[in-house]
C-alpha cells in the first residue's frame, strides 16, 4: 500500500507553517486584479473616454494589463513555492527527515509540485473570479471576456509552471544556498546580460550594426532566461502573435520540468553542502560565467584606453577577467580561497574559449560586416526611411469595411522593397562599401556610443536594412551607403519590389475624407489650396493617386516640382488601445506629403489654376544673395555678395532648388557658403534656398574660392 | 532480516563503508558501534534509503531498500540530529507520519506521551535535546514498524530514561516483531541494552556477535593465590587476555567458559576468588585483539 501523501489529510498537515504562501499569493493577486481593476475602470470613466473605448480598454487590460500583473505575481508565487518545499534539500538534516519516509522520489516531487500549484491555482481563481464579477457589475461581461479570462488564466498557469520548474530546477542541481541564490540570479539575468554583452562587442568590434537586436542576440536577450521568456511571452499574447512563443514556453517548461524532476530523483543525498550536486553541471555553469566574464572585464579594460592601445588593454582585461571570474567560481564552489587555481585544464579550456569568442569579434572571422543571406533564402528586403526627408508616407491598409489598419513593420524598417536580382546584388555591393564608407568616417576614432552615425562630408546616409528571410527568421544591418547607391536602391524598389504600393498606400483611402490640403511651391511658397471647395480638393487628390498609379520608378525618383500635404480627418482607425485619445472614437487624422513632378500632368494641370509657379521658369528672380564660408572651419564668413546679372540669374533658375523640394539622396552644396538668400519679384523670400553640390555654377565656384583666399574681403 | 552485502559509499576520497557485510537478525536490540567517523551514520543512512549504496545491496526482508517504499515502511528511522518541521507539535508529528506508516499506534502513543511526561500539544521547538529524542523513539516505536533505526538516539538520555526506553524495547520486542538497531560510538551505552553488536572500524565490519555468546567465553577473575609461583603456573594454563596486580590481589581476564576457569583456579588453593562482571568495552577489547586491532586505535 502506498503512502497517503496525495490525501487531504496530509496535504493539510504538510500545509502547516506554509499558509503564508497561498495568503501573500492572495493579496498579490488582490492586488493584481480586483484592486487594478477598480483603479482602471475608475480612471476611465473619469477621463471621459467613450463606452466603445472603455470596452476597448477593458479588453485591452485582460489581454495586456493583468497577464503582466499576473505575471509578475505568478513570478513571486513560483519562487516561494519552488524554495519552500524543495530548500530542505540544503539541510542534510532535513533530507534525512523526508527522505527516510517511506515515499519514492518521483512521488513526492509531484506532491511537491501540486502542492504548490493550488497554493498558486486557489488565490487565482478566487480573485479572477472577483475580477471578472466587478467587471460584470460595471457591465462588461460577455463569452468573449470569459474566454479571455480562461485563457489568461491558462496562460499564467504556464508560466507560472515555467518559473516554478526553473527554481526547482536550480535547488535540485546546487548543494548548497549561496550557489543556489547566485545560480537563479544567473539563470534569469545570463541571457539578458550576455546579449547585452555580444551587442558591445558588435558595436566596438564590427564597422556594420544590426541594429535591432536577432538571431543569438535575440534568442539569448527573449528565450534564454525563463523570467525573460514570460516576459517575452506576455508582450507577444497582448500583440496577438503569440503561436511561436506559446510553442517556446511549452517545450522550455516541458524540458525544465522534466530535468528538474530527474534531478530530484537522482540527486545524491551525500553531496549537499557542495556547490553542485552534478559535478558536470558546475563545470557547465563555471565555463558559462567565465566566458563571459572574460569578454565583459575585456571590454572593460576595452573602453577605458581612447586610442590605439586599447586592444593591448583589452587583451589584458581578458586574461584577467578569465582568471579573476575562473578563480572566484572555484572559491565559490569550494568556499576556499586556496582553490583559486584549481581545475587548471578547465582554465585552460575556458581561456581558449574566451580567445575565440575575442578572435571571431577582432578579426570578423564570421564574415559578419560584409554578411547578407544568400538571395535563395531572402523573402524580402525592407528599408528604413531617412529622417531627413520631406515627404511623410503612411502604410495602411484600407479594410473591406472601410477601416484602417497601420500596417507597422515595428521596426522603424518599414519600406520593402521587395527581391530581385538587382536589389540582391546593389545590397551585395552596398555590405561591401559600407564597411570602408564607415572607417573613412571614423578613421582612427570609434563612434560606438554615438547612436546615429554621421558622415559630416554628406556623401554617405545611415540606412537600417531587414532581410526577411524564407524561414521566418530576419536579419538586420546598418549601411553607411552613397547617395546614388540609395537613390539606385530606392528606383529598384519601386520598380521591382512593393515599395510603391506601400509607400503611397494612403492615397488608397476614400477622397470624402480629404479635408485639406496644402500645396509648397516651387518658391517655397506653402499655400492652401481650395479652401472652400472639397470637390476640388478631392478632384487633386485624385489626380494625384492618377498620377503616382502611371508614373514609373525614374519619374518619381525625379526631381520635383511641388509638394503636397493632404490632411485626411474622420478616418475610421482601427486604434489600437495605446494610442487611444480619451472622448475619441476611433476618427483620425493623417497629413501624408508627398512630391509632384513635373511629368504629373493631371496634377501639374490643377496647380497651375492656382496661379502659383510650376517651374523656376515661371519665377521672377531679382537677385540672389550669397555669403561664402572664409576658412574651412567655417568660422568667418565673406559679405554678401549679389548675383543680379541676366546671365547669373538665368543659370541660377536652372539650379536653386527650394530646401524642401530636394529628396534626401540628393547632396546639397553646404560647404561654400553660409547663406544663400533668394529674392523673387523684389521680395526676399522666406523659404530655404539650396543649390546640389553637382549644380552649382561655375561662378559661384570661382567666388568660394576667391573667399577662401580672403580676395573678396581685400576687394571690400 | 536486515542484510548489509559488501556495500561501499565514498564521499570523494573518503570510504565511509568499505566492503560492508552484515546481518541483523530480527527480534534483537542490534547495536552498531564505531569510534567517530567509523561510518555508523552512512551505513545506517544506506539502509534508511537516504543515500544508495556506490557499490554492494542492502535488503530488508529480501526487498531492496534504496526507492522501495514496501522496503522503507518497514522501518523508522531515528537520525542523529532530528528535524521537526517548523511549528509541529507532538500531534502534528503523528498526523503526519500516520500518512506513511498506517499501523501508527495512536493509543500507544498517548499512553506513551503521559508515561514520560512529554507535551502533546506543546511546539516542538521548545523541547529540550532528551525529550525530542524521548519523543522520536515514542514515535518511533508507535509506527509500528518492524525496525527501528536510531542514530546516536540514546547519546542525551539519562539512566532513568535509557532504563525506560530499554524496557520499552524489551516489551515490544515481547509483543510483536520489532528490532531496534542503533547506532552508538560508546559502548557503555549500549552494554546493558543490546543483544548483538557490529563492530565498525574504518568503514568496515570488524565482527558482528552475539552478546551474550561473547560474554560466555571470556571472564575476569580476581584472587589471591599463596604465592608467585602459582601465579605464574596459573597464567600459563589460562588464555590469558591482561593480568593487573592490586598489591596481592590478583586480576585476570582470560579465555573459556566459566567453569573452566574458575576449576583451573581452585586448584590452585585461592585465599580468595571472585568472578566479576565484564564490561563490554573490555569484551572488546578481547575480541578486537584475537582480529588483530589495537583498541587503542578504535576507542
Amino acid at each position: 500500500m502506498k503512502s497517503k501523501i496525495y490525501s487531504s489529510r496530509y496535504m493539510k498537515i504538510s500545509s502547516k507553517g506554509m499558509i503564508w504562501i497561498p495568503a501573500f499569493v492572495t493579496i498579490g493577486f488582490l492586488l493584481a486584479f480586483p484592486v487594478t481593476e477598480l483603479i482602471m475602470l475608475g480612471n476611465w470613466f473619469g477621463m471621459e473616454y467613450t463606452a466603445e473605448q472603455i470596452s476597448l480598454l477593458y479588453e485591452n487590460l485582460w489581454r495586456n494589463g493583468f497577464m503582466v500583473s499576473g505575471l509578475a505575481v505568478a513570478a513571486l508565487a513560483a519562487l516561494f513555492n519552488g524554495i519552500s518545499q524543495f530548500w530542505y534539500l540544503y539541510s542534510p538534516r532535513k533530507i534525512d527527515f523526508y527522505h527516510s519516509l517511506p515515499v519514492k522520489r518521483s512521488r513526492m516531487f509531484w506532491y511537491k509540485s501540486l502542492q504548490s500549484l493550488l497554493y498558486f491555482l486557489l488565490p487565482y481563481l478566487v480573485m479572477e473570479f472577483f475580477s471578472v464579477c466587478i467587471g460584470a457589475m460595471r457591465g462588461f461581461f460577455s463569452l468573449h471576456l470569459m474566454r479571455m479570462a480562461f485563457v489568461m488564466l491558462v496562460f499564467h498557469l504556464l508560466l507560472y509552471l515555467l518559473l516554478y520548474f526553473s527554481v526547482v530546477l536550480v535547488i535540485c542541481i546546487t548543494g548548497h544556498l549561496l550557489m543556489g541564490a547566485l545560480l537563479l540570479v544567473a539563470a534569469a539575468a545570463y541571457g539578458p546580460v550576455f546579449s547585452v554583452l555580444l551587442d558591445l562587442y558588435e558595436r566596438a568590434f564590427y564597422y556594420t550594426r544590426s541594429e535591432s537586436s536577432y538571431c543569438l542576440v535575440k534568442v539569448l536577450k527573449e528565450l534564454i532566461s525563463p523570467v525573460a521568456l514570460a516576459y517575452t511571452f506576455v508582450k507577444k499574447y497582448a500583440e496577438g502573435n503569440y503561436g511561436g512563443m506559446l510553442i517556446a514556453v511549452l517545450l522550455v517548461t516541458a524540458v525544465l520540468g522534466g530535468l528538474g524532476y530527474c534531478a530530484f530523483v537522482h540527486r545524491k543525498s551525500e553531496r549537499t553542502g557542495m556547490a553542485f550536486v552534478f559535478p558536470w553541471a558546475g563545470t557547465a555553469v563555471k565555463f558559462l560565467v567565465v566566458v563571459s566574464g572574460g569578454l565583459g572585464i575585456g571590454f572593460v579594460f576595452y573602453m577605458l584606453s581612447n586610442d590605439s592601445s586599447r586592444t593591448i588593454w583589452w587583451i589584458f582585461g581578458l586574461i584577467l577577467g578569465t582568471i579573476l571570474s575562473g578563480g572566484i567560481m572555484e572559491i565559490i564552489y569550494y568556499r576556499d580561497f586556496r582553490k583559486f587555481f584549481s581545475h587548471k585544464l578547465q582554465f585552460a579550456v575556458n581561456g581558449v574559449c574566451v580567445a575565440l569568442v575575442a578572435c571571431v569579434f577582432f578579426f570578423d572571422l564570421t564574415g559578419y560586416d560584409e554578411y547578407i543571406p544568400s538571395y535563395d533564402k531572402i523573402e524580402n528586403i525592407a528599408i528604413g526611411s531617412a529622417d531627413n526627408s520631406w515627404e511623410i508616407a503612411y502604410n495602411v491598409k484600407v479594410n473591406e469595411d472601410g477601416t484602417v489598419t497601420m500596417l507597422d513593420s515595428g521596426d522603424s524598417v518599414g519600406n520593402d522593397l521587395g527581391v530581385d536580382q538587382n536589389i540582391y546584388e546593389i545590397m551585395k555591393k552596398l555590405a561591401k562599401e559600407s564597411k570602408a564608407a564607415y572607417k573613412e568616417i571614423l578613421q582612427d576614432s570609434h563612434s560606438m556610443w554615438s547612436s546615429n552615425l554621421w558622415d559630416p562630408s554628406g556623401n554617405t546616409l545611415g540606412i537600417k536594412v531587414r532581410y526577411n528571410l524564407k524561414s521566418g527568421s530576419v536579419v538586420y544591418r546598418k549601411y553607411m551607403v552613397g547617395l546614388d547607391d540609395i537613390k539606385n536602391l530606392w528606383k529598384e524598389g519601386m520598380t521591382e519590389g512593393t515599395l510603391k504600393s506601400e509607400y503611397y498606400s494612403i492615397l488608397e483611402l476614400d477622397d470624402k475624407y480629404v479635408d485639406e490640403v496644402k500645396c509648397d511651391f516651387i518658391t517655397g511658397q506653402s499655400i492652401s489650396l481650395f479652401q472652400d471647395n472639397k470637390a476640388k480638393k478631392q478632384l487633386l487628390v485624385d489626380a494625384l493617386r492618377q498620377d503616382i498609379k502611371e508614373a514609373d520608378s525614374e519619374v518619381l525618383t525625379g526631381e520635383p516640382c511641388a509638394g503636397l500635404s493632404i490632411g485626411y480627418s474622420g478616418v475610421p482607425f482601427v486604434e489600437s488601445v495605446n494610442a487611444m485619445g480619451t472622448g475619441q472614437t476611433g476618427n483620425y487624422y493623417f497629413s501624408p506629403c508627398f512630391y509632384v513632378f513635373p511629368q504629373f500632368k493631371r496634377t501639374v494641370e490643377i496647380l497651375k489654376e492656382t496661379g502659383y509657379p510650376i517651374s523656376m521658369d515661371d519665377v521672377d528672380l531679382s537677385s540672389v544673395e550669397v555669403q561664402y564660408y572664409m576658412d574651412e572651419y567655417h568660422n568667418e564668413v565673406s559679405s554678401p555678395i549679389v548675383y543680379d546679372q541676366p546671365e547669373q540669374l538665368k543659370e541660377l533658375k536652372k539650379v536653386l532648388r527650394c530646401y524642401q523640394l530636394v529628396p534626401f539622396w540628393e547632396k546639397r552644396e553646404e560647404e561654400s557658403w553660409d547663406s544663400l538668400k533668394v529674392v523673387i519679384g523684389g521680395v526676399e523670400s522666406e523659404a530655404s534656398w539650396a543649390i546640389l553640390e553637382k549644380d552649382v555654377p561655375e561662378f559661384m565656384k570661382e567666388d568660394s574660392q576667391r573667399a577662401l583666399s580672403f580676395e573678396v574681403l581685400e576687394e571690400e | 532480516m536486515i542484510e548489509v552485502r559488501e556495500c561501499s559509499k565514498a564521499f570523494g576520497q573518503t570510504k565511509a563503508v568499505n566492503q560492508a557485510t552484515l546481518d541483523i537478525g530480527d527480534r534483537e536490540v542490534f547495536g552498531l558501534v564505531g569510534s567517530n567517523g567509523a561510518g555508523k551514520s552512512t551505513l545506517l543512512r544506506m539502509m534508511a534509503g537516504i543515500i544508495r549504496p556506490d557499490q554492494g545491496e542492502i535488503l530488508i526482508d529480501d526487498l531492496p531498500v534504496y526507492e522501495n517504499e514496501e522496503a522503507k515502511k518497514l522501518f523508522f528511522y531515528i537520525s542523529d540530529d532530528s528535524y521537526f518541521p517548523p511549528n509541529y507539535t507532538a500531534v502534528d508529528m503523528v498526523r503526519f507520519y500516520r500518512n506513511f506508516y498506517p499501523e501508527f499506534r495512536i493509543k500507544l502513543f498517548h499512553e506513551l506521551m503521559d508515561q514520560f511526561h512529554l507535551e502533546k500539544k506543546q511546539r516542538i521547538s521548545s523541547f529540550s535535546k532528551g525529550m525530542k529524542k524521548q519523543l522520536l523513539v515514542i514515535i518511533g516505536v508507535c509506527a509500528g514498524t518492524k525496525y527501528l533505526l536510531c542514530d546516536e538516539t540514546f547519546d542525551g538520555l539519562d539512566p532513568v530514561m535509557r532504563q525506560a526506553v530499554k524496557s520499552l524495547f524489551a516489551s515490544e520486542i515481547m509483543n510483536r516483531e520489532f528490532t531496534p538497531v542503533i547506532a552508538s560510538h560508546n559502548l557503555r551505552e549500549l552494554e546493558d541494552i543490546c543483544d548483538h553488536v557490529g563492530l565498525l572500524h574504518k568503514g568496515g565490519i570488524l565482527l558482528s556477535k552475539d552478546l551474550e555468546d561473547m560474554k560466555f567465553h571470556i571472564h575476569k577473575i580476581q584472587c589471591v593465590l599463596g604465592g608467585r609461583q602459582q601465579e605464574k603456573e596459573l597464567e600459563k594454563e589460562l588464555q590469558v587476555l591482561k593480568v593487573q596486580h592490586q598489591g596481592s590481589l590478583l586480576m585476570i581476564t582470560a579465555r573459556g567458559t566459566r567453569s573452566e576457569i574458575v576449576e583451573k583456579v581452585q586448584a590452585k588453593n585461592p585465599l580468595f576468588m571472585e568472578v566479576l562482571p565484564l564490561t563490554l568495552e573490555e569484551i572488546f577489547i578481547s575480541e578486537t585483539e584475537v582480529a588483530g586491532y589495537e583498541i587503542k586505535n578504535l576507542f
